[in-house]
């Protein structure tokens, strides 16, 4: 509930600025993003380690502002949904969860689902009409869930943590000036809150940008 | 899908909004991913006291695995189906492969007596049907009374975290310390207890003894800590 609060609070953010979007310079971006949460360099702890599989589900909007023709920066915001799962058989590695005084065995269906809501900065290199990488920043906050379902039994817990996000990407025009290709990678940190460790993963995204 | 994002296309108009419900269908779920045989809903749950068992080195085990719903006159046992017990010899014996295993030494329940009590009782019972309660069930006066003050209305006192309700088609043992009781409860504590839930779920059918075998032995894996030998 609190994650489609949320979304509803950032597509209401979308749709107000949407308007002006169409008179300036804003670039609307949607992305089909895949996700990984181990297995690549800075997720080496046991608390990243929640699903090791890699994630082909997860999309994005993404908006930018660029303040004059061929500016070199843009200041903006963006929504993802990325869900990574796994399932440990019975009998593997993974499936035991240990709790103090007791131990439970059985397959394991494993669910990690992660809203992020991020304001971002970037600067562009190349020139305008080019192929142009870039480096960004994100900023915000991050709804996250995870759950492990063992049985008939579910284990949960779910908050809202702030975190931030390097990201590098490259713009690759498609012939017209309004309409472009978007890759990005993007490393998610969501810092530890209410009793969960800091969440990370990295974000391989493509997508179509447009203005 | 439809419980994370409900009224998406709705709130963002036709033109993000239709790419955005199109992706979601296109992608899936918030939980993707699905059980896909019975097997897949075994679950094995092991929960101690927290005490040190290197100072048991002995233990007694009935011959039989004892249905808790055979002649129990409880409401929660009226659906309960016909207990199997052909099996039980090939089940208890790997249990007592297994606390071999750990140097426990297993004493005949025909030589148990209260001069001649072992460290531990190893109690090992099966339920077919959906219980949520422990003592109005609890066998020992079926086949016991080898200690004084023991009788109907004696039930087990589980570690804080174990479970209240068991499923259907559970097996269960259960180590108590005949010692460790508490008299104005009417309680064993219990030392050790592991749980295999599910592993009759086709209690209709013929049972899968390597769903059984393979839930006992994880059960011990997973619980070094009765491990005396080291």
């Amino acid at each position: 509930m609190k994650a489609i609060k949320g979304i509803i609070a950032s597509l209401a953010l979308i749709m107000v600025f949407s308007g002006e979007a169409q008179a300036q310079d804003w670039w609307w971006g949607i992305t089909y993003q895949m996700s990984a949460s181990s297995s690549l360099p800075g997720n080496s702890e046991s608390n990243v380690n929640f699903i090791e599989d890699f994630s082909f589900r997860g999309f994005g909007i993404d908006a930018r502002y660029v303040p004059e023709r061929g500016a070199k920066y843009s200041f903006g915001f963006n929504f993802s949904w990325n869900v990574l799962n796994e399932k440990n058989d019975f009998g593997t590695e993974r499936n035991t969860v240990s709790l103090p005084t007791a131990d439970v065995t059985g397959t394991q269906l494993r669910y990690f689902n992660s809203v992020p809501l991020l304001a971002n900065a970037s600067y562009y290199f190349g020139d305008r009409g080019g192929i142009r990488p870039y480096l960004g920043v994100n900023a915000g906050t991050y709804y996250i869930e995870r759950r492990v379902d063992i049985g008939v039994s579910s284990l949960i817990d779910d908050g809202w943590h702030f975190g931030w996000a390097p990201e590098a990407g490259i713009v690759v025009p498609l012939g017209r000036p309004e309409v472009a290709m978007l890759f990005n990678v993007r490393y998610n940190w969501a810092f530890s809150a209410g009793g969960t460790g800091d969440q990370k993963y990295w974000g391989f995204n493509i997508g179509i940008a447009y203005r | 899908m439809q419980k994370c994002f409900t009224g998406l296309r709705s709130l963002t108009g036709p033109g993000t909004g239709l790419m955005a419900a199109a992706l979601i269908t296109a992608l899936g779920a918030c939980y993707p991913g699905d059980i896909s045989s019975v097997e897949e809903t075994d679950v094995v749950l092991t929960v101690h006291s927290g005490n040190d068992f290197s100072g048991y080195s002995t233990y007694a085990m009935p011959d039989t695995v004892i249905d808790v719903c055979e002649n129990a006159d409880d409401p929660e046992c009226d659906n309960a189906l016909d207990i199997d017990h052909s099996y039980d010899t090939e089940i208890l014996a790997q249990i007592s492969s297994r606390m071999q295993s750990y140097g426990y030494q297993r004493v005949p329940i025909d030589q148990v007596n209260e001069s001649n009590l072992p460290d531990l009782f190893m109690i090992v019972t099966v339920s077919a049907t959906e219980r949520t309660s422990a003592t109005v069930w609890w066998p020992w006066w079926g086949w016991g009374g080898w200690w004084p003050g023991w009788g109907p209305g004696w039930g087990p006192g589980y570690p804080a975290v174990s479970v209240t309700r068991w499923n259907q088609g559970t097996l269960e043992m259960t180590l108590i310390d005949p010692l460790d009781t508490d008299p104005d409860q009417q309680i064993f504590n219990v030392q050790w207890d592991g749980t295999l839930s599910g592993v009759l779920s086709r209690a209709d059918a013929p049972i899968d003894t390597n769903r059984i075998d393979r839930g006992i032995q994880q059960a011990f894996d997973q619980s070094a800590y009765l491990d005396t030998t080291n």
